[in-house]
Order: structure tokens, then sequence, then C-alpha cells
């Protein structure tokens, strides 16, 4: 459902957004409450900002793993490898788990644009997850293949045909159906808007005088013709205009067709108004504006539902809004308290869960969530990741608590100006590109990456590795031969005495005056960058750069403006592994100021754009992860900038009440695999 | 007055105003919304979010604009409309703030009134024992609770009174050591020795029975496993009814009226007589409003009986009368509590660990009234005790000065050279003109409560006032900063107006005509 769907759609995104929020709070917190809303599912590659926003992918599909397109092969890889059947538990649900997180939804619909948050995502996955595909905890995409299969048809034109098996059915009773990804594709797609999305006087999303579905999907956008729907109305095949390179993760089911045809179209059987949703559809597509006005009428009340009907805070008076095809069931909900969820007792389309109720706890405060934990009120909590919720966790060991500490989606990094007449611009030395890629050698050398790493996030996770990749997280598939042929090796022990020597070679090679002055921007709000400034300046001052302090409350915004700095330090969050999120990250067009999108600092190679432009059209996983290489071997070699660690994420949970718990880097990270829960008794 | 009133409430309205202008402006200009949209990759996404944001909050207008069109939703509160327009995700401020409020008033209003209470007490009582023993210790507590930051007390707070005793409930089942039997009574004795005034002898024999009591208490509760099936029983009812009966009449009335002292003691029997008819009535569909509704019947018998017994000092024996029936049907409406606890600590969803630390009530947790007041105390008990010793201070220090100086007054002195009792001095003279700088300082502490609340709310996992509003500034979403802006500014306005208007009220001299 939506998740599945969001999750398609972020990892076209493939997003690493910026994260905003997690610069002002402390370190890598999958959940920032102050992430707001972002956009993922939306965008395709595009990134949340803010850190949480993504939808609910967790991992990923590398490249490396997806499975060479098996064309033809039913099931095959065009939504993630098929899992086959699960070992499903013996015996009914039972027990209760209470989870702590540090907000609760805010909208059943984590597709639309203000709805695509972690903790809407969290909400719709519990209720209608697993879905069609979700990521494992090794950032693998899998397709529940009892919910349903996905079948690459063609390549050429892409052509991909979902099929929904019977016997899946909404929590109402209702049979999941073709309907249901129709509407996902309809909603993102483009081709039924014929406005912008408006708003009241105060802000409220109001019914608009035309039709604006409230999400967009490139991906989707680049299927013109209308999906054909088997007679059976189990399956629908899609036939893209264009090659999108992360088809796998576009399309899935979102918010049940059936309850936006009956509240939009005002019938009372649910059959007979979906089957009404799909003629309407059908009719108007790609013509919303020229069809009779009765038609474009009921459009517009789909459209008006699709984007704010499930939007709730509290426990819908209408018990449609809470439809799922997941797991479990909403069954209340206490506004800014805590909601419960029960264990759909029909649900037999995917792995079955082993706890009958699970309590989602509104949870705010990291300390206060660890003596929630210690006093019982709470089982599994996932705090933002600070040294006291660390050592609280270790303090409780001997009362059966475990915390785990893993890399999160999110990461920290330094990206270094070209053109801005600064200390690495070619254009100071009179255009000698060569000394400007010594000096930008020469400041990766000095920053203390490893010591970073050491002394700011091995408190936190003792497991945190530096990471090597501009384009894959650790832990990603592919990540390990990655780094071994991308020529991160240079920089592996940047900081050391041995780097600072070799820094101060290349600066004397190049034969610039020192101090060589360098700012550095950062976020102001942001005590741990502050203290990864310190320690970059200490460095940078050994070999001979003057690192100027930038930091900047209003940092996001001024990425642009190269003008005020020549090296930035922020974070990427990752909501996905597909691969489209490269290329707005590094490409650049020459001789125009059509820059990737996220390319702040005007970096510019022929070989990466080429790498890039053949990444969104290569098909072949084998393929697609060469052209990562190819250009990672040259971005590490221009001195494109540094990376330094991933964000930590921290879960606790009490194993004498719950086993079976884990994490993953990517939303929904602990929820994952909520099936695998279980009470202890 | 009228007219005073009017002026005042015209004049409130304009400062509220100018104010939220000037507030509007400062969130306005204390970060940038659309921040986390500019940071989306990808351009579509990226522009979609910004218009979403730029359209929710007008950004597109100049911030006077904004401001305007904000007022004209808030002041549609005049005419029951209220718009507080959106916030950054597009939910109505409107639902947030009807659910902020609720929940903060739930929070604040047990703590105010404890604070209130107990503070003042101290206050007098430190007053009277001026430069005692007594006095300077809790000079001292009021001091450090005063300057302890909340965040860091609550924590303590929440492991010493909530985590360690839930173990002591769950793994000692209640029951005290030798050694904490001992200290406690020896700290009790040595607390009442100091409490009450008198000779030496006198005070070291309050002491020792009121340690002996103690230690007798202590003992009764482990060996009985009381703290896990609680109840005082019919006995214990009427001795302690009586002993607050007497307490009450020795403040109104004194001993010597006779008339006073019948009454209250009535209004005791009466009360124990109805314990045991109460309990079937208790126990089915009981409800907060039926309680509410006993309490008032109480109240009137009480005034009854003192009327009924009639004298030349009526009015203060049905004075007498309504406070002790007030007393005895709480220590009823205790004793019924009590006997919901055992069932409440063993409901699955408790487990045997009572004293919550966060959240206002606990999922799932099923049961009639008696379960559901004993969650919602056992939730409001840390926040209320932290939000309480904070803001004891304030309140003792100003009882305990303002005391102090009426007792200094001519016509103090004037009442002891009269011949009057003690405590007709204290009672009568001194505390009721000492009560009137603290209208001040009480109508403020009550604005400032539910203003000052975001740290409590935090620490304990509350989603009130304190945090709509620590959530807006965070996000740069200035609807619900602005919501609780008003709220918060309607509320000192209100309580600026009340104070001024008891002052009138309490204080001839200054009367307004």
């Amino acid at each position: 459902m939506r998740r599945t769907r969001v999750v398609a759609v972020t990892s076209l995104i493939a997003a690493s957004a910026m994260v905003l929020a997690a610069c002002g709070s402390s370190p890598g917190q999958a959940s920032d409450t102050g992430s707001g809303s972002s956009s993922s599912s939306q965008s395709q590659s595009s990134s949340s900002s803010s850190g949480s926003s993504s939808s609910s992918s967790s991992g990923t599909s590398t490249s490396e793993t997806k499975p060479a397109a098996g064309v033809g092969e039913v099931g095959g890889s065009a939504c993630g490898k098929p899992h086959g059947p699960y070992d499903q538990p013996s015996g009914a649900p039972t027990g209760t788990v209470k989870a702590g997180y540090n907000q609760l939804a805010e909208s059943l619909n984590n597709l639309s644009g203000h709805g695509n948050s972690t903790y809407n995502a969290n909400v719709v996955y519990l209720m209608s997850g697993p879905g069609l595909f979700y990521y494992n905890d090794k950032n693998e995409l899998i397709n529940n293949d009892s919910f349903g299969t996905c079948t690459l048809d063609s390549l050429d034109p892409l052509t991909v045909t979902y099929k929904i098996n019977s016997g899946v059915k909404w929590s109402d009773g209702v049979p999941v159906t073709a309907a249901d990804v129709l509407l996902n594709w309809a909603s993102d797609s483009g081709e039924y808007n014929t406005a912008e999305v408006q708003y009241d006087d105060n802000g409220n999303l109001k019914p608009t005088t035309g039709i604006a579905f409230d999400a967009s999907s490139p991906g989707s956008g680049f299927i013109t013709e209308f999906p054909k729907i088997s007679d059976d109305g189990q399956s629908i095949t899609f036939t893209y205009s264009k090659f999108f390179v992360d088809y796998d993760v576009n399309i899935g089911v979102g918010v049940p067709a059936h309850v936006v045809a009956m509240h939009a179209l005002k019938e009372t059987d649910a059959t007979k108004a979906t089957a009404d949703l799909v003629k309407l559809l059908q009719a108007t597509q790609n013509k919303a504006k020229s069809a009779p006005a009765d038609q474009q009428a009921q459009l517009k009340a789909v459209a008006d539902f699709w984007n704010t009907g499930f939007d709730t805070t509290q426990m819908p008076s209408d018990p449609s809004i809470a439809v799922g095809n997941g797991a479990y069931t909403l069954t209340d909900w206490k506004k800014d308290q805590y909601m419960t969820f029960t264990a759909n007792p029909d649900y037999n389309w995917g792995p079955k869960p082993q706890v009958k109720t699970i309590v989602w706890t509104y949870a705010p405060d990291p300390t206060a969530a660890v003596q929630s934990l210690q006093n019982g009120d709470l089982d599994i909590i996932n705090p933002q990741a600070t040294p006291d919720v660390k050592t609280g966790l270790e303090k409780l060991a001997d009362q059966g608590v475990k915390p785990i500490a893993i890399d999160g989606a999110t990461y920290e990094h330094v990206d270094l100006v070209f053109d801005n007449k600064g200390p690495f611009d070619p254009a100071t030395y009179g255009g000698d590109a060569a000394k400007a890629q010594q000096v930008r050698q020469a400041f990766l050398l000095t920053i203390p990456r490893q010591s970073i790493v050491n002394t700011l996030i091995k408190p936190l996770n003792q497991n945190a590795v530096l990471r090597q990749s501009f384009m894959l997280f650790p832990g990603q598939p592919g990540y390990d031969e990655m780094i071994k042929e991308n020529g991160s090796d240079f920089y592996t022990d940047a900081g050391s005495d041995a780097a600072i020597a070799k820094a101060k070679d290349l600066l004397a090679k190049a034969g610039v005056k020192t101090p060589v002055k360098v700012r550095l921007m950062y976020a102001d709000n942001n005590p741990r960058r502050a203290q990864e400034y310190q320690l970059i300046a200490a460095s940078g001052a050994k070999a001979g750069f003057q690192v100027i302090d930038g930091k900047n409350a209003k940092w996001s915004s001024q990425l642009q403006n190269t003008a005020i700095y020549d090296a930035s330090l922020f974070a990427w969050q990752a909501t996905s592994t597909g691969v489209g999120q490269n290329p707005p990250n590094y490409l650049c067009k020459m001789g125009s100021d059509d820059w990737g999108q996220n390319n702040f600092g005007h970096y510019c190679s022929d070989v990466v754009n080429k790498a890039m432009d053949d990444l969104n059209s290569q098909p072949d996983a084998t393929k697609q992860m060469a052209d990562m290489v190819t250009a990672e071997k040259a971005m590490w070699a221009d001195g494109f900038g540094t990376l330094l660690f991933q964000f930590p994420d921290i879960v606790g949970y009490n194993s004498t009440t719950v086993t079976g718990v884990g994490d993953a880097p990517l939303s929904p990270t602990f929820l994952w695999n909520y099936w695998e829960w279980k009470t202890a008794s | 007055m009228l007219t005073f009133i009017v002026r005042r409430v015209i004049a409130a309205f304009f400062i509220t105003i100018g104010a939220s202008f000037i507030a509007f402006f400062l969130v306005a200009h204390a970060g940038d919304p659309l921040a986390k949209a500019a940071a989306i990759q990808q351009p579509q996404a990226r522009e979609q979010a910004k218009l979403t944001i730029i359209t929710a909050l007008h950004l597109d207008q100049n911030f006077i604009v904004r401001f305007f069109l904000w007022l004209k939703g808030v002041l549609g509160c005049l005419v029951g409309q209220c718009d507080f327009g959106s916030s950054i995700t597009g939910n109505s401020v409107n639902v947030d703030l009807a659910n902020a409020l609720l929940i903060s008033l739930r929070l604040i209003t047990a703590a105010t009134v404890a604070a209130i209470l107990i503070g003042i007490s101290i206050g007098i009582i430190t007053a009277l024992r001026q430069y005692s023993g007594l006095d300077y210790v809790v000079t001292f507590f009021a001091f450090l609770f005063f300057s302890l930051p909340v965040f860091w007390f609550g924590v303590i707070l929440k492991d010493g009174l909530g985590i360690r005793f839930n173990d002591f409930l769950q793994q000692d089942h209640g029951a005290f050591s030798w050694r904490a039997i001992i200290i406690v009574a020896l700290l009790m004795g040595v607390i009442a020795y100091s409490l009450f005034g008198g000779q030496l002898y006198r005070r070291l024999i309050t002491g020792g029975v009121t340690a002996v009591v103690t230690f007798g208490a202590m003992y009764y509760i482990t060996v009985t496993h009381w703290l896990l099936n609680p109840s005082l029983g019919i006995v214990l009812i009427i001795v302690i009814s009586a002993a607050m009966g007497l307490g009450v009449t020795v403040l109104t009335a004194g001993l010597r009226n006779r008339k006073a002292l019948l009454t209250s003691m009535t209004t005791v029997a009466v009360g124990a007589a109805l314990w045991y008819p109460l309990q079937y009535y208790f126990y089915q569909g009981f409800t907060f409003w039926k309680l509410m509704l006993l309490l008032l019947i109480a109240i009137v018998v009480g005034i009854v009986i003192g009327y009924l017994y009639g004298g030349d000092d009526k009015g203060l024996s049905a004075r007498t009368g309504a406070i002790t029936a007030v007393t005895t049907s709480f220590i009823i409406f205790t004793d019924r509590m009590m006997r919901a606890w055992h069932s409440y600590v063993t409901n699955p969803q408790i487990n045997g660990r009572p004293i919550k630390l966060t959240l206002p009530a606990t999922p799932l947790l099923k049961g009639d009234f008696w379960i559901q007041t004993t969650d919602v105390f056992t939730h409001l008990l840390l926040p209320t005790v932290t939000l309480m010793l904070i803001s004891l201070a304030t309140h003792s220090r100003f009882a305990r000065a303002s005391m102090l100086e009426v007792l200094n007054q001519d016509y103090i002195r004037t009442a002891r050279s009269k011949g009057l009792t003690e405590r007709t001095v204290v009672m009568r003279h001194a505390f009721r003109n000492a009560l009137i700088p603290l209208a001040t300082v009480v109508s403020f502490d009550i604005a400032g409560l539910i203003a000052g609340a975001v740290l409590t709310e935090t620490v304990f996992g509350w989603k009130a006032m304190g945090k709509l509003f620590q959530d807006g500034l965070v996000q740069t979403d200035p609807n619900p900063v602005m919501a609780f802006f008003v709220v918060a500014a309607v509320i000192a306005v209100l309580a600026n107006l009340l104070a001024d208007i008891a002052y009138g009220a309490l204080d001839p001299r200054i009367r307004v005509k």
C-alpha cells in the first residue's frame, strides 16, 4: 500500500537529503521530530530533506543487487527479490509490545507531498506493511510475493506488470486489486492535474477550482499511456515512454482506491465505486482539462479526498480512513499520546506477526525514553542518539535491556566550491587547474576523518566506520567493492602526520602562499559540527590552512550562495538505495548554468557527466556499478570533497519482554521486521 | 468598579494585539521556514514542497499582511469562529491548541493548587517561627528546589520516586527495612518537634509521640504489605476526620466555640455514618460529576448543620461545618481510592509498577472510574511534584515576608493588647491581610505555569502548550507559536485584571471609585 508505494517512490529518489533537522539536533537521528515534510514521495531522485522524511523505504536495492533484469520472468526483478513463502509462526499472535517514538502520525497517507514524513511512514508500515515490497536490514529490496508479483515484460519500451494475488484484502474486507495500483500511479503521474494545489486564507489545503494531486513523480510521469488492467482486475501493466532507472520502486499499492472512490464519488458499494473510479481515470487521462464538467467535478473530488481525506491526528471518526492491507489494524489513537495496533486475524499475504497488540507511544525526550524502558512502560525505544542514551542503556543490561547501534542512512560530508574565486577554484590561480587540484587534495588530506569518527561517533556507535564512498553507504551491497576501486584510500589516513606531510608537499608543489584561507560553512546550532570544525581547523593549521569558522544560521538556503564559503559541512539523508539519486549531486553541463540540483560547489567533470548520464538510462546492474565506480574515481582524484561518517541510530529494547527486534538504516528503521517481534513469556 | 473593569479590558485588548504584533514579527524572523524544503534534492519535489509551505504560511505576502490575515482569524474568536491557521504540515492549529490547552490545564491545576496551599502554609508557619531551626531548614530547601533545573530534577524524581518506588513495591512488596523505619521515625519526630511551639517539655513530648506513631505506622505498613493493598477502614476514617475537624475548628473558631466544635463533630459523624452506604453508590457507574455532586451535597449538609446549631455566630459554625464536610469527604474519597489501588497495581497493563513516568494515561487500561482516576493520579504525581516544588519557593517566601510585615503592624499590637487569643490575632488579623499581596503573585504564577511548563512537558512526555510552542519554534512554524502566545497573553492579562479586582475587594484602602 502506501508504504509500498512510498518505497517505490522513495527509492526513486534515491535520496539523500540534507538533514536539516538533524543538524540542529544531535546526531543522527533517523527520526527527528523537526523534520517535516519532505517529499520524497513525489520526487524521484530527490532526497528528502530534513532528515527524516523519507518515506518508508528502508533499505535499498542498489544497483548491484538489482537482479540483472529478468525480462519476462514472472515475479522477477521488477520490484525486488521475491521472498518466497515465509516460515509462519504457529498459533495466534499474543501479548503486547509498547514501542516509543518521538512523533505520532499526522496523516495516514504518506504519499502526498505534505504527508511524506518518517513518522507517517512508520504508522503506515504497521497498517499496510510490508505490502508489495520492502527493504530488509541488508538494504535489499524484497518483493513480498505472497502479496503480489511484478514482472518486467520488456526493457524497450520499459514495461512492467503488477499482479496482486487473489485473497489479499483491505482490513474492511474489500479485495486489493489493480485499481489500487492504478490510483497510486494516477496520483503522482501529473496526468490528471489541471491546477496547482491551493490553500485558503488560513493555510488549510482547500478544494481547488482545478484538479491537483499533492504529489508528483517523474518516474510515473514517464508513463503516458493508460495502463492495461487484466480482465480479472488483479493485474495491471504499465508502459514507460522513456527508460526510468529506478522503476522497481516506482509504483506499488498506496491508499485504498475503494475508500477514495466511495468518498469522492459518494457511492456505497465498494466494487462499483472502484470500477467507476477506474472508468473515470481512463476517460480523463491527460485530458482532465477538456473532460466534461461532471467528470472534472468527480476527478476533483477524487484528488481532494486523496490529498486531505487521510489527514488526522487522532482516531478518525470514519473507520474507512484507517483501512490498511497489512498485518495490523489501527484500533485506538489518543492524540499526542499513543496509537494501538491489533493484529489483523485475516492477514495471510505475507509474514504473520507474533505480537497481538503494538502500542505506538509518543516519547519525545531521549532520557525520558530510557527511563520509561527501565520502568517497563516501554519495551522498545528509538531515541535520538546521545552519549547519555548509550550509557543509560548499557547500565540497564542487568535488566535485560539490549542496545542496537547501527550506522543510519544519513551521512556527514565536506564539499568544496569550484567556482567562487576561492582557494579551490582554478580561476584563482590564473586558470591553472592542476594547481587548484593540488590545493584541494592538500586540504582534504588535512581533514582528520578517522579522529572525527573516533571522538564524535564511536562513543555513540562503537561499530561506526569511516564512510569511503560518495554513492553507496557502508553495508549497502557493493560498498566493499566500491571502496576498493574508487581511490578513496588516498584519503583514508587524512589528518595523520604522514598525510599532513603529503599535504605540505602538495602545497609546496602548487607554490601557493600559506596560510591558505578556507571558509568552512556549517549549521550554527549544531554542537557536533562545531566540534568537527575545531578538529578540522586544528589539523588544517598544521599544513598551512587557515580554516575560517563559517557557521551560519541560514546555511541550507546559503548553500547556493558559494560566494560566502569555500567548503561546506553538512549531511545528506538517503531514503533508498536507488541509483537515480546520484546524478543530481554531481552532474554539470559545461557552458551553461544547468548544474546538478545538488551540485552546489559546481564541480564539473566530463568523466562524471558521462557516467551519470549513462547511469540514468542503464538497466543493467553491473554496468550501473561500473558507472558509479568510474565517477567516484574521478571525484576522489579531482578532490570533489570528502566523507566523514553515518549518523548513528540507536534502538534499545527489553529482551525480557520482547525478542526479535532489529534495526535497519533506512525508514522504517527498527519497524522493518515487526513480524519477527515476539513477546517473551 | 464597572468602568474600571471595562477600561482595563479595553486596554488589555490593545496591549494583547500590540504584543501579538511584536511576537509575530519575532517569530516570522526567527528562521527560514523554507529551509527544509530547500534541501530536497529533486527539483520538482522541492518546488512542490516550497509551494506548499509558502501558500500555507502566506510567505508570498509581506509579513504585515500576514499578521493581519492571522489577526482576522484569531479575532474570529470574539464571534465564536476562532481560526488559528494551520501548522507547517497543514494541520489545523485549532485542534492542536484545544487539545494542548486541556492537557496543560490537567497538568498544572493540581500543581498550582498544591503549590499555593502548601507554599502559603509553609510561609505562614515559618513566619511565626522566624529564625528558628525550622525556618532555616525550610528556607534552605525552598531555595534549593527553586534553583533546580526542571530537566534534571524531573529525571532525578523519575528515578527516585518513580522507578525505585516501583521496584520497592514490586521487589520488596512494600516492606521497609528496619533502618528506614528508624530513620524516618526519628526524622518525623524532629520535624514535629520544631513545628510546634511552646515549652521545651511540650515540644519534646510532641516530637516523641510523632516518632513513635510514625514507627508504628511504618511497621504496620511493612508487616501487612499495606502499600500493595491499602485502605483506611471506618475506624481510621473516623479518627482522621475527627482530627481534621478539630484542626479546622481550631483555625476557624477555636475550641472554646462549642457550637462550632459540635457542628464540626456532627459533620464528621454524618460522614462516618454515610461511609458504608456510600460504598454501594461508589460501586457502579460512578463518574466525576457524581463526585462533584456529592461534594456539593456534603458542603450543604455542613452548612445546614452549622445553622441548625444556631447561636449568635451561625455563619462561623456553618463555615466550620462546610470546611469539615470537605475534609471528611476527602478522607472518604481517599479511602475509596485506596480500595481501587490493589486492582490497579495488579492490572496487566500496570504490571505491578504503578507510578508512571510519562504520558497522561496508560494505553489499553480498562477499568471503572476508580481505576481510571487512579491512573490519572499515578501519571500526574511526578510532574505535579516537580512543578509544585519549583513554585513552592516563591509562594512560601512571599507569604513569609508578607506575614512578617503584617505581624509588625500597629494593629496587630493593638489586637494583642486587647487580649485577643493568639489564634484570633494570627488567623483573623494577620493572615487575611498577609494574603493581599499574594493575590498578585498567585495570579501571575498561574499564567507563568502554562508558559513555563515547556521543560516539564518534554521530560514527562506530555504534549501540551509548552510543547506546542517549542515544536513550533524549532520548525519555524509561526501559527502554533502565535496560538500559544495568544493564550498565554490572554491568561496573563486576565490574571492581572483579576488580581487588580481582588486587590480592590480585599484591601479597602485601595478601593477604586
